[in-house]
């Protein structure tokens, strides 16, 4: 299989500097990190679900893959073209598309929706016979009836405002989607819809999708494989089967240890994981996921652990990776 | 079985609006006794928040009590003066909110509003107070309690607000707790740590706790009895035991396939409810889930159901309850 | 502005509507603004002609407000008036509200080192006090209507450009246009198509307030003899005819100062009730 787009070692550092004419004219800045040695691949046709905390760096990673977050290291490559320079990304991103987390915030207030759906094909100057004719087309292929080309954003309700999302997704018929927490703010009754959608159109027009949330329950029957991001390192990934039936990492076993289920029946007795995720200006040294690992070592407070393989084409950082069948 | 310590009877709240009043509430009934915790769940739109509200007496003003009283230690506490009423919400009602940040003034450190919530204990010294806040922090889970106190809540992570704001709701030592969407802003791993908390307190607490939400998931964590709202009607009431294992209404039952994590497997397509939600002005004449129904009849589009008994402590507002 | 308009209009008429104020307003404006226009035919006199027999008349079925000192009809005198405060009002708010917003617009969403460069501009025109700077341009480059309006859309850019700024600003963060930015949308096509049509509606009741204002300040600076020159009618240099001759006739400076406040309050209540109609919050009340 090869990989649509293959992220390599990729570094992000935020500058930290001031506002005032001052602090630009000085230039005095501090680096934080906020993502090092990430390595993603994501196949033509393939679902992946990039899970992680709120800090975890993940929308910061979306961002830098698309180029609006400059990088620091590491290489890109879509399609087996490395993407650097600005050109690169901009042909990258008539091949791509992004799902903002807030449907409606994504949609410019004073526009209605037919003309939202269309703006793509405007913005790239692709020829159009009749705008209101492919409007009527793309909100099709979503699902909504034409007469919603009349509304305006705020008249739509959640579900509505996420299929119009994916309507102007698809307007340039891209390779890849990146969706940023696809079923925030929904119901659970219209969540499945709009999952359907995309797993359907991953079918009919084997588009890729990259998935970002904290949702674990979502991705878990959404997607084909899973990266876990924690604190802007990538703890594990694999195909999502064989990462939920046997989580690596302690950090992902905590993870699905802490959803909390529906069946009284299965109630969690005792606390999976204590203490909150360490802010990005205070990193611990080693292994970022130390202080909170139940099974941490002497050795994993002084040394960050470096990816290894695992069978299956699994990856996972940590220095005492769960290599049995795991019970749980 | 305790006697009931809060009962909503036949509650029903409408708001206007230009097109008409909306029925956001209709005869609903529920009650919660001492030490229990009970779960309001539904969707969008099925009358929850209005529940929450009118708990805490805290109505919009568009909004009209057409029928019904909530009665707490044998009063309508709907029909109190405004002073009555907020002596019961300092006193004898606290509420959670999903965004903690609303719960407290930004400019004031915690510390002072932790007192400040205390202010119906007119007998006890203010340093006693202050020792209260710390200890309620500390039993919350907050490290370094007697240093948090002198912070501000914008200094705190979403996890530790929340945590504040369940230790301020102690400290008043309410008979019924109100927590609306408590972990609906919090990430997973903070979840189960606050679902943790509040199984714990439940321990200490003597009152009732009554959770609002639309997570199957806490409900399922955390309460020992659950009302699912839909439309503005409780349309099914019972243990969760048997709510999530025996669900007699559709509704529930769809719900609950809804729900991904209630699916062991890993399934290519997720189920959906489909339809939508009927005109909570123009409602339809029977079933308000008639629409949407897989096993919809005739008279469900005509009268709307009661209701019906279905096992102990087990009731569903369907026709077909006990097929 | 036309797709806010076809968007709020009917709920904003509405809204007016029910506001006795903005009615009011809304009808004094709508008086001044026919006065201004049709003054030629709704004055009984040439503003200008000089009747020094009849100086300091009374109100009269010849003259319903009266003469001044020289004799000229106080009621087309005020009339024409109105063409003046209205016409330096509105060039002037209009220049200032347009240079605004394109300032703003360039602070708020082009590169920081511009808009810290613009905002030091900003802070420091508004630093200046305004009378002493008013009465500085106009000494130097002579009173005339010309300086006049100079002065005012000097003093009232800052103002504009910081508020567009601001909205600016955190409308450029926002996911839309974050969204466009993704799409490859041109900077041109981001500015105009999607940052001008959200800030535009803003802007135009703050300049609307604010007419009132710059009324105001036509007037006080003719009065003071640095706005509009002597034979022109003006209400500031009426007003002032009739201080200096408050003891011949006292009822100059009320025939003058009348449609000044009645002006003023107008704009004013018409201003409120547009920002009233126009808030976001009171929208949603109606949308529900």
């Amino acid at each position: 299989m090869t990989a649509l787009y293959e992220v390599s070692k990729l570094s992000v550092d935020l500058l930290a500097s001031g506002n005032g004419l001052c602090a630009q004219l000085i230039q005095r800045h501090l680096t934080i990190n906020i993502l090092q040695d990430i390595d993603i691949s994501i196949a033509a046709g393939e679902i992946l679900g990039v899970v992680g905390e709120s800090g975890s760096g993940k929308t910061t990673l979306a961002r830098s893959m698309l180029g609006l977050q400059p990088v620091s290291g590491g290489t890109m490559c879509f399609d087996g073209r490395e993407v650097a320079s600005r050109t690169d990304f901009s042909n990258l991103r008539r091949n791509s598309a992004f799902m903002f987390q807030d449907p409606v915030a994504s949609l410019s207030p004073r526009m209605k929706v037919g003309a939202l759906v269309v703006e793509p094909l405007v913005i790239q100057r692709r020829p159009m016979a009749n705008a209101a004719e492919k409007a009527k087309e793309l909100l099709e292929r979503v699902g909504l009836p034409a007469s919603i080309a009349g509304r305006f954003p705020h008249e739509l309700s959640g579900g509505q405002a996420r299929r119009v999302c994916v309507a102007r997704a698809l307007a340039l018929n891209p390779r890849l989607v990146i969706a940023d927490e696809p079923t925030a703010g929904l119901d659970v009754s219209v969540q499945g819809e709009i999952l359907n959608l995309m797993t359907g159109l991953k079918k009919t027009l084997g588009l890729a999708f990259m998935i970002i949330t904290h949702n674990l329950a979502m991705v878990r029957h959404v997607s084909d494989r899973i990266a876990i991001l924690y604190l802007g390192r990538l703890m594990e990934t694999g195909p999502t089967r064989e990462v939920f039936a046997r989580p690596a990492h302690p950090y992902t076993r905590s993870l699905i240890a802490s959803e909390p289920q529906p069946d009284p029946r299965k109630r969690r007795v005792d606390l999976a994981i204590k203490g909150e995720i360490p802010s990005v200006l205070a990193r611990p040294p080693g292994c970022a996921f130390h202080t909170r690992c139940t099974l941490a070592q002497q050795r994993c407070k002084e040394e960050s652990p470096l990816p290894q393989s695992l069978p299956g084409g699994r990856t996972v950082r940590c220095h005492f990776p769960e290599q049995q069948p795991s019970t749980t | 079985m305790s006697e009931a310590l809060v009962s909503v009877e036949d509650l029903s709240i409408s708001y206007a609006s230009e097109a008409g009043d909306v029925q956001a509430l209709r005869h609903a009934n529920l009650e919660a006794r001492k030490g229990e915790v009970i779960g309001i769940v539904g969707e969008s739109g099925c009358g929850k928040s209005t529940l929450a509200s009118a708990f805490i007496n805290l109505v919009a003003p568009n909004a009209k009590v057409t029928s019904g009283a909530i009665r707490f230690q044998g009063k309508d506490i709907l029909k109190l003066l405004e002073s009555q009423k907020r002596q019961i919400r300092g006193r004898h009602i606290a509420m959670i909110f999903q965004d903690p940040m609303m719960a407290f003034n930004p400019v004031l450190p915690l510390g002072e509003q932790l007192i400040d919530f205390q202010e119906h204990r007119h007998d006890v010294p203010r340093s006693e107070k202050r020792a209260r806040a710390t200890a309620m922090l500390e039993r919350v889970g907050i490290p370094d309690p007697a240093y948090n106190l002198g912070r501000f809540v914008h200094e705190l992570s979403g996890g530790m607000r929340q945590r504040v704001a369940i230790a301020a709701a102690l400290l008043m030592t309410p008979e019924i707790l109100v927590a609306d969407e408590p972990t609906t802003a919090l990430d997973v791993t903070m979840e189960a740590q606050i679902i943790h908390l509040l199984r714990e307190l439940r321990s200490d607490h003597d009152g009732a706790i009554i959770v609002i939400t639309h997570h199957l998931g806490l409900i399922g964590e955390l309460c020992d009895r659950v009302y699912v709202m839909y439309a503005g009607e409780v349309v099914e009431e019972g243990r969760t035991e048997d709510i999530y294992h025996n669900p007699r209404h559709p509704y529930t039952k769809a719900l609950i396939d809804c729900d991904p994590a209630h699916l062991d497997e890993p399934v290519a397509f997720l189920p959906t409810i489909p339809g939508r939600l009927p005109d909570l002005v123009a409602l339809p004449s029977g079933c308000s889930f008639a629409d949407r129904c897989p096993i919809v009849q005739e008279r469900c589009r005509t009268t709307s159901p009661r209701m019906i008994e279905t096992g102990p402590q087990h009731r569903a507002r369907c026709h077909e309850a006990l097929r | 502005m036309s797709s806010v308009a076809s968007l709020h209009s009917r709920s904003v008429w509405r809204t007016l509507a029910a506001d006795p104020l903005g009615l009011m307003g809304a009808t004094l404006v709508g008086l001044f603004v026919l006065m201004a226009l049709f003054a030629p035919l709704l004055a009984p006199y040439d503003p200008l002609k000089i009747d020094v027999a009849n100086k300091f008349a009374g109100a009269s079925l010849k003259h319903l407000a009266g003469t001044d000192q020289l004799g000229r009809d106080l009621l087309s005198r005020i009339i024409y008036g109105a063409r003046t405060a209205l016409g330096i009002s509105l060039l002037a708010t209009g220049l200032a509200g347009a240079i605004g917003l394109l300032l703003g617009l360039i602070a708020g969403y082009g590169p920081r080192w511009l808009d810290a460069i613009l905002v030091l501009c900003f802070d420091s025109v508004s630093s200046l006090p305004m009378i002493m700077f008013a009465l500085a341009v106009i000494t130097v480059l002579g009173p005339s209507v010309t300086t006049l309006v100079l002065v005012i859309v000097l003093i009232s850019i800052p103002g504009y450009a910081r508020f567009i700024r601001a909205q600016t600003l955190s409308l450029a963060r926002s996911d839309f246009i974050m969204a466009e930015r993704v799409m490859d949308a041109s900077h041109l096509r981001i500015i105009l198509r999607h940052l001008l049509p959200n800030v535009i509606g803003q802007l135009l009741i703050i300049l609307s307030m604010d007419i009132p204002v710059v009324i105001m300040l036509e007037a006080g600076l003719s009065y003071l003899g640095f706005g509009v020159r002597p034979p022109t009618p003006s209400w500031g240099n009426i007003l002032y005819d009739g201080y200096v001759s408050l003891r011949q006739s006292p009822f100059m400076v009320v025939a003058a100062g009348m449609p000044l406040v009645l002006a003023t309050l107008g704009f004013t209540f018409l201003g409120e009730a547009l920002r009233d109609a126009f808030d976001p919050r009171l929208q949603l009340k109606v949308l529900k």
